[in-house]
C-alpha cells in the first residue's frame, strides 16, 4: 500500500492507539531533527517509512532505577503492519572505564556495529538491523525487536529452590546457552570482539527460545589478549547461569551464613572478589565437571581459558555429565 | 656483516615505558662492543582500528603520530647502545604496525622469520586480574615463542 499522505499516516497511528488513547494531532518528526527530543507517539518519518514512537530504551543496572537511552527508540511500524522495531541513533564516544581497578579504553563504535550487523545478517543467535540514514555523520539504523526478557531478567524471575532449579531448569538453558557461546566464538573467529558482554545482553526470544547477543557496539584497548574482557564476560554469564542468578559474599550472609566460613579469596571471582565462582561451594549437587569450567574464572585459577573454544570443550563435556 | 650465531641474533622489543629502557641498558650491558651480536631494535605501533576514532582522517593523523614517538623512541634506543659503546653495525632498527591485542603474535612472527634466537622484552609486573582480562605480552611471548631464548626483563 502506497503512503505518502499524512492523514493516510494518522489514520493509520488512529488505528493501532484506538481512538481513545490518540493524541488530538500527531506530530510529524524526520531523523534530523533533535533525535533525543523524538518522543512518545511522535510519527517519524525515515526513508519510505513511518514509525510511531512507543518509547525510548531504558539501560539496565543491576540493583539501581533504568537509565533512559534517549537516542534509542521503541516504534512500531506503520507501514509494515505495526511491527515492532528499535530506530538507534547512532554516535561515536571514547571514554576511560575501569574494571577491578584497572583502567583502560572503551568506544561506542558505529563502524564496529554496522560491521558487526552485516556480518551476522541472518545469523539466529545476533540482533539483526541495518543502516538507513545518515544525519550529520551519525547513522540512523533500523533493528529488529526482540519480544522476551533478557537473560539477566529471566534468571530474576525464576522463584524455586535451588535443587528444583538444578534439575529442571538449568539443563535447558546450559544448552541454549551453549549455542549462544558458540555464536560468540564464531564472532571471535572473524576477528570481532562483542565488547559489553553481560547477562543483559542476551535476550531470549519468546518466539523460538532462542539466546540472541544484542548491543555490540562497544570495543575495548588492549594489547596482549584481543578476547580477554570477552571471556570474563562469558565467565560471569555462565557463573550467573549455573547459580541461577549471580551468588554474591552479601547475598550469602544474609541467607545462608554457614557457608561463608568455607569460602576463601580463591573461590571468588578473578576481578570482582564479592561473586563466589566455586559454586559447588555453595550447592554441592553442582558435578565437579561443571564446577571446573567455573573455577577458570577464579581468583585462585592459574590456567584462563585463551577462547570460546577452549571453554566450550569443556563446558559441552560437562554438560554431558549433567 | 658475516652471518651471526643464532643466539647473538637478538629481537629486542621495545616500547614507551621504564622497564622497556631497562631491558636496552640490560642487552647493551651483555652485548657491550664485542662486534659479536646483531640487535634488531622493534617497535611495534598499535593499530587499533577505526573503533577508536569516529574519522578516518582522525585514525591517519593518530598513526602519523604514533609513527613519530615510534622513531624518537628507536633514536633513544640506538643512543644507550651507543653509550655502551656497541658497534653501529651491529644495531638495526625497525617500526612495525601490529594491530590490537596482536603485539605478542606480532613480536614472535618477526623473530622466526628474521630468525632471531633470542627476544627480549620487558615486563612491567601487571596484576593477575589484568593479564586475565588483557593479556600480557612477555608473557604470550613466554608460552608461544618457538626455537629461542626469551629475556624477560623487570
Amino acid at each position: 500500500m502506497e503512503i505518502n499522505d499524512k492523514e493516510a499516516v494518522e489514520a493509520l497511528a488512529r488505528q493501532y492507539l484506538g481512538e481513545d488513547s490518540s493524541p488530538k494531532a500527531f506530530r510529524f518528526v524526520s531523523a534530523d531533527m533533535d533525535f533525543f527530543a523524538v518522543d512518545y507517539n511522535d510519527i517519524l518519518a525515515l526513508g519510505d517509512r513511518y514509525y510511531l514512537i512507543r518509547g525510548v530504551e531504558t539501560e539496565k543496572r543491576f540493583g539501581i532505577e533504568d537509565e533512559p537511552k534517549y537516542w534509542v527508540k521503541r516504534v512500531v511500524d506503520l507501514r509494515d503492519n505495526y511491527v515492532k522495531k528499535i530506530i538507534k541513533f547512532c554516535f561515536f564516544e571514547e571514554f576511560a572505564s575501569h574494571i577491578g581497578g584497572i583502567k583502560f579504553k572503551l568506544a561506542r563504535s558505529p563502524a564496529k556495529e554496522a560491521r558487526i550487523l552485516k556480518k551476522v545478517e541472518r545469523h539466529p543467535n545476533f540482533m539483526q538491523g541495518r543502516t538507513v540514514e545518515q544525519i550529520r555523520g551519525n547513522p540512523i539504523r533500523v533493528l529488529d525487536f526482540i519480544n522476551g526478557p533478557s537473560l539477566y531478567e529471566h534468571l530474576m524471575s525464576l522463584r524455586m529452590e535451588y535443587d528444583e532449579y538444578f534439575h529442571q531448569t538449568l539443563p535447558s538453558l546450559l544448552d541454549r546457552l551453549i549455542v549462544c557461546f558458540r555464536a560468540m566464538g564464531w564472532l571471535h573467529d572473524q576477528d570481532e570482539v562483542h565488547g559489553d558482554i553481560r547477562q543483559d545482553h542476551i535476550l531470549i526470544d519468546k518466539a523460538d527460545g532462542l539466546f540472541r547477543w544484542i548491543d555490540f557496539d562497544y570495543n575495548y584497548s588492549t594489547k596482549g589478549s584481543r578476547f580477554g574482557y570477552d571471556m570474563f564476560g562469558l565467565g560471569n554469564i555462565l557463573a550467573a547461569v549455573v547459580g541461577g542468578g549471580s551468588c554474591t559474599l552479601q547475598q550469602l550472609k544474609a541467607e545462608q551464613p554457614e557457608v561463608l566460613n568455607r569460602l576463601y579469596y580463591e573461590d571468588t571471582n578473578i576481578v570482582w572478589s564479592n561473586r563466589v565462582v566455586n559454586l559447588k561451594k555453595v550447592y554441592p549437587q553442582i558435578p565437579e565437571g561443571l564446577n571446573r569450567v567455573l573455577m577458570h574464572f577464579s581468583a585462585g585459577a592459574t590456567v584462563f581459558y585463551e577462547t570460546v573454544w577452549e571453554l566450550l570443550e569443556d563446558l559441552e563435556e560437562a554438560r554431558a555429565d549433567l | 656483516m658475516g652471518e651471526v650465531d643464532p643466539g647473538k641474533n637478538i629481537l629486542l622489543s621495545i616500547d614507551n615505558s621504564e622497564n622497556s629502557r631497562r631491558a636496552i641498558r640490560y642487552v647493551a650491558n651483555i652485548v657491550g662492543s664485542s662486534g659479536d651480536y646483531r640487535i634488531t631494535i622493534l617497535n611495534i605501533i598499535e593499530d587499533m582500528g577505526e573503533d577508536f576514532f569516529p574519522s578516518a582522517a582522525e585514525r591517519q593523523t593518530h598513526i602519523e603520530k604514533q609513527k613519530q614517538t615510534s622513531a624518537a623512541l628507536l633514536a633513544e634506543a640506538r643512543n644507550i647502545m651507543r653509550e655502551h659503546a656497541v658497534p653501529e653495525e651491529c644495531i638495526m632498527t625497525e617500526q612495525v604496525t601490529a594491530p590490537s591485542g596482536y603485539i605478542a603474535e606480532s613480536i614472535i612472527r618477526h623473530a622466526q622469520h628474521g630468525n632471531k634466537g633470542t627476544v627480549v622484552v620487558g615486563r612491567r609486573g601487571i596484576s593477575k586480574k589484568e593479564e586475565f582480562l588483557f593479556g600480557s605480552v612477555s608473557s604470550k611471548i613466554v608460552n608461544y615463542a618457538k626455537d629461542c631464548t626469551v629475556w624477560v626483563v623487570e
